[in-house]
């Protein structure tokens, strides 16, 4: 039996472990082949601001927050809700992957991920869900927040497709909790 | 010297590293979500009033971008209300698709809005499947809405229809200019990839590899 106590250590170990882990896999993925990795930059304008790193590295301590609630998470999570998360880290990886590459690329330092991350005591699958829906919220209120104050073109849009499937994640995760999986027509950080 | 738009960067930037501070230390939703609420309640940012131009954009240049997003949703809409007169549906696809047409008429709605506030002219919605499918032709949407036969195919139909929208509203979002036109586009881009996603799970009950395929709606590379 696992005690709140020793489950909130477990959270936290997880979460180193995936923080010393995600640069080795944030490297693996992010972006692929030599060959892709010259054709996005070919079409994406070194038109990146001091300002546009500083937002970027804002959502990317999001999304290395994302990454450790995701690692810890889903050991106690079972089947869809355990597959769709397992899909959803994947996805976080590729969007941490995608803007420490540009920040880079653009000159700037990409935050890494902490040594650890305290993600409270979940003991639940319910728990556990709760607190991945609660991170989707804030990564949505964190890009709505960034695409107007980007850098208009490519930076933006990139912003908008991570954004989009952040809401889709949402909206799966509402499905697997028997909630209505698209609740309004516009998507906000209330969902 | 700090003119208005650095002065809202730097305030975007506190907010940004504030959330990342609360969600470090933890993940009490009503905490986390205390300092970072945006329009709320289903509430387009647009239809909470006029907006400021964002970085590089001009109001005016909105225009012909809200004009083509405008015509876009025309089409959706028509698809939606077609695909709920075929009597192909089941009831749970049925009452699915007609909560999405809601979330289309309430785009059109927020958009022709803004478009008006702009001085600009809405455009005349298809009425008649010939201008309904030449608008599909002319968006690229590759799969044709003739001789569809049963509900897999209208939702492979309209799957297929949402993610050529979700495109257009990516290359929208790159050129605007007005930061609340920004974010109600972005806020129904995001919509729209949630209808896709809700479309295949109807499709593929379960099969989260097809309901959420990429980590990039509508692409990764530039604009």
């Amino acid at each position: 039996m696992v005690g709140p106590a020793s489950r909130r250590a477990f959270l936290r170990l997880s979460g180193a472990s995936l923080a010393g882990g995600s640069g080795a896999l944030l490297t693996a993925c992010g972006g692929g082949s030599g060959a892709k990795r010259k054709l996005v930059a070919g079409s994406e304008p070194a038109a990146v601001r001091r300002a546009d790193i500083s937002i970027m590295n804002g959502v990317l301590d999001l999304e290395h927050t994302a990454i450790a609630a995701y690692t810890a998470g889903i050991p106690l999570l079972t089947g869809r809700a355990r597959a769709a998360a397992t899909r959803f880290l994947r996805q976080e990886l590729s969007h941490a992957s995608k803007l420490h590459d540009t920040i880079k690329g653009a000159g700037g330092k990409p935050h890494l991920a902490k040594a650890s991350y305290d993600l409270g005591s979940p003991d639940s699958e319910t728990d556990v869900l709760d607190m991945l829906r609660a991170l989707e919220k804030s990564l949505l209120s964190a890009y709505l927040a960034a695409i107007p104050e980007l850098m208009p073109g490519w930076l933006r849009a990139v912003a908008a497709g991570i954004l989009a499937n952040e809401a889709q994640h949402i909206s799966v995760l509402r499905s697997v909790q028997g909630q209505r999986p698209v609740p309004s027509a516009f998507v906000t950080a209330s969902e | 010297m700090h003119g208005p738009d650095a002065t809202r960067r730097e305030l975007l930037r506190g907010s940004v590293a504030a959330t990342a501070a609360v969600l470090v230390s933890t993940v009490d939703p009503a905490v986390a979500l205390g300092s970072t609420a945006a329009a709320g309640g289903g509430r387009s940012a647009a239809a909470a009033g006029g907006g400021s131009a964002g970085a590089g954009g001009s109001p005016a240049g909105d225009l012909g971008v809200l004009v083509s997003l405008l015509r876009v949703e025309q089409v959706v809409v028509f698809a939606y209300e077609r695909a709920l007169a075929s009597g192909l549906l089941s009831a749970s696809a049925q009452a699915a698709l007609g909560t999405f047409l809601d979330h289309e008429r309430a785009h059109v709605h927020a958009l022709s809005r803004a478009l008006t506030r702009l001085g600009g002219t809405v455009p005349v919605a298809p009425t008649l499947t010939a201008a309904f499918e030449s608008e599909l032709h002319r968006l690229h949407v590759k799969r044709s809405p003739t001789g569809l036969d049963n509900e897999r195919q209208e939702l492979r139909f309209l799957i297929d229809l949402e993610r050529v929208i979700a495109r257009h509203y990516r290359s929208a979002i790159a050129r605007l200019g007005t930061d609340k036109l920004l974010t109600t586009a972005a806020e129904i881009m995001a919509n729209e990839a949630q209808h896709a996603t809700a479309l295949a799970e109807l499709l593929s009950p379960g099969n989260v590899k097809r309901a959420v395929p990429t980590g990039f709606v509508a692409g990764v590379g530039g604009g």
